[in-house]
């Protein structure tokens, strides 16, 4: 019993690892396939990274944007709550801390999941369900060069850019949410914002943004691409590639506050 | 003449249905084959053909090359030489027709872009095909869309043609017509029907089928190993 149960953990742990090298691998195979990208058809490549800009980011606006709002207003007033407690003075790096640096990264990068990221699994999926994935590979058109790196790249550029709105929206919105409701001076607001906002906190959002859009689109269009043989298979990959995004947007948050502020 | 494809004791990886045996056969350039098999075959067939599938046991030798045996990238090159329909059709459903047959073209690294949109155009036309290649796959009839599926092969001019079914839910006359352009537009090429077909045959310089008995040439021109 005990050699069973060992013998089915050691399985399952290297059937896991292969899929960790192999997903590895998959990343060094889309590098290659961006680098050789054919000079023909870059204006093809850009429209499909401009339409994934377009699915991803323009329309998820709405849907984030109410996300953003409603976030703004609770930690806000809760920051603003502490007021009692003396903490007014470090309510703007409390909200750089908790909105600009952890929470706006990750809760845009969930919304991706949920909306862009479940897509693309799903596509891919169907795309080789539908046998259109092994038509391309049988004309020569690398499927990697035509459906990942434009996803990957066009979620890049999505998640990063979406990450800054969202905390722009939460920051501004929530606060003057905030005033209306006469919890907050405007002015005492933003000049302890302006005091504790640093020029890098930008460049890491997009630097931390972009690498959740391009493995969010990495992780999701390797599930769908391997896992599409059959009708059944497209839901199981997308809950493959959700959960491996996930995970993955976690670990990297915790690594960036690892290394970057402990 | 050298072989276009020659397979020397084939068997493909399982699930493929029942292979009757180890598969013997050469196509020379410039013959233009019909084979027929069971319904199960002709996929795995024109897919060791293509290299999409690696044989268990026998060698693929298709253009010269083992297809099997090329990495990522030599596979995309040889791939780029044929003109392969295989069944489901795979016309990518969010392009419109016309895009279908452009996207590889430009991606093969063949043409520019206003180069692709021509000759897409004169294949369409040629296909008879032109009033429908605005329109995305799930918009048109099933025949448009098999029809569709062929251009999209020969729009290129290939080495060599892999053909699934080609004429499948085709009338005779669309069918003549189509085939007729493949014949013009590729020098050799391997058909596999699931069943025979009189017209497809008229065309063929060599036609075979092959079942549990073996294979079997109807009509031949060229040597079978």
């Amino acid at each position: 019993m005990l050699v069973r149960t060992l013998e089915s953990l050691g399985r399952g742990t290297r059937t896991r690892g292969y899929r960790y090298i192999d997903r590895i691998r998959y990343v060094g195979a889309i590098l290659r396939s961006a680098l050789h990208y054919p000079a023909t058809t870059r204006p093809l490549g850009l429209r499909v990274i401009l339409n994934q800009i377009r699915f991803t980011a323009v329309q998820a606006l709405p849907f984030l944007s109410t996300i953003a709002l409603v976030i703004g207003v609770t930690v806000i007033v809760q920051a603003v709550a502490q007021r009692m407690f003396g903490l007014s003075d470090i309510l703007g790096r409390i909200l750089v801390t908790v909105v600009v640096r952890e929470l706006g990264p990750l809760l845009t990068a969930i919304i991706v999941i949920g909306r862009s990221g479940t897509a693309i699994a799903a596509e891919l999926a169907t795309d080789g369900v539908l046998g259109e994935t092994e038509a391309m590979e049988s004309m020569g058109v690398d499927p990697l060069q035509y459906l990942v790196a434009p996803r990957v790249i066009g979620g890049a550029i999505s998640v990063a850019l979406l990450t800054i709105y969202f905390d722009t929206i939460t920051l501004v919105g929530g606060s003057l949410f905030a005033w209306m409701l006469g919890e907050v001076s405007l002015n005492e607001y933003f000049s302890s914002l302006r005091l504790a906002l640093q020029p890098s906190d930008l460049w890491i959002t997009l630097i931390k943004g972009g690498l959740f859009g391009a493995g969010i689109a990495t992780l999701c269009s390797y599930e769908g691409l391997i896992g599409g043989k059959k009708p059944t298979d497209i839901p199981q990959c997308v809950t493959r590639g959700v959960v491996a995004s996930i995970l993955f947007v976690f670990l990297v948050s915790t690594i960036f506050s690892l290394v970057l502020y402990a | 003449m050298s072989a276009a494809i020659r397979l020397e004791g084939v068997v493909p990886p399982p699930p493929c249905g029942d292979w009757p045996g180890p598969l013997d056969l050469e196509i020379t350039e410039g013959v233009f084959c019909v084979i027929c098999t069971p319904a199960a075959l002709t996929g795995p067939l024109l897919r060791l053909c293509a290299g999409l599938l690696e044989p268990t046991q026998g060698r693929v030798h298709v253009l010269g090359v083992e297809p099997a045996r090329l990495d990522r990238r030599e596979a995309q090159q040889f791939r780029r030489n044929l003109g392969v329909a295989l069944q489901p059709g795979g016309l990518i459903s969010n392009l419109t027709i016309r895009m279908n047959v452009i996207v590889p073209l430009l991606y093969s690294g063949a043409a520019d872009l206003d180069t692709a949109s021509r000759r897409a155009d004169e294949t369409l036309a040629a296909a008879g095909l032109a009033s429908w290649a605005n329109f995305r796959p799930a918009d048109v009839p099933p025949d448009v869309r098999r029809e569709a599926v062929v251009a999209r092969a020969i729009a290129r001019d290939p080495e060599l043609l892999l053909l699934e079914d080609p004429v499948a839910s085709l009338r005779t006359s669309q069918a003549a017509w189509l085939i007729d352009l493949c014949r013009q537009k590729a020098r050799t090429a391997l058909i596999a029907l699931p069943e025979p077909n009189g017209l497809l045959a008229q065309f063929a310089d060599m036609s075979a089928s092959w079942d549990e008995q073996g294979l079997q040439v109807t009509s031949h021109e060229v040597g079978i190993v």
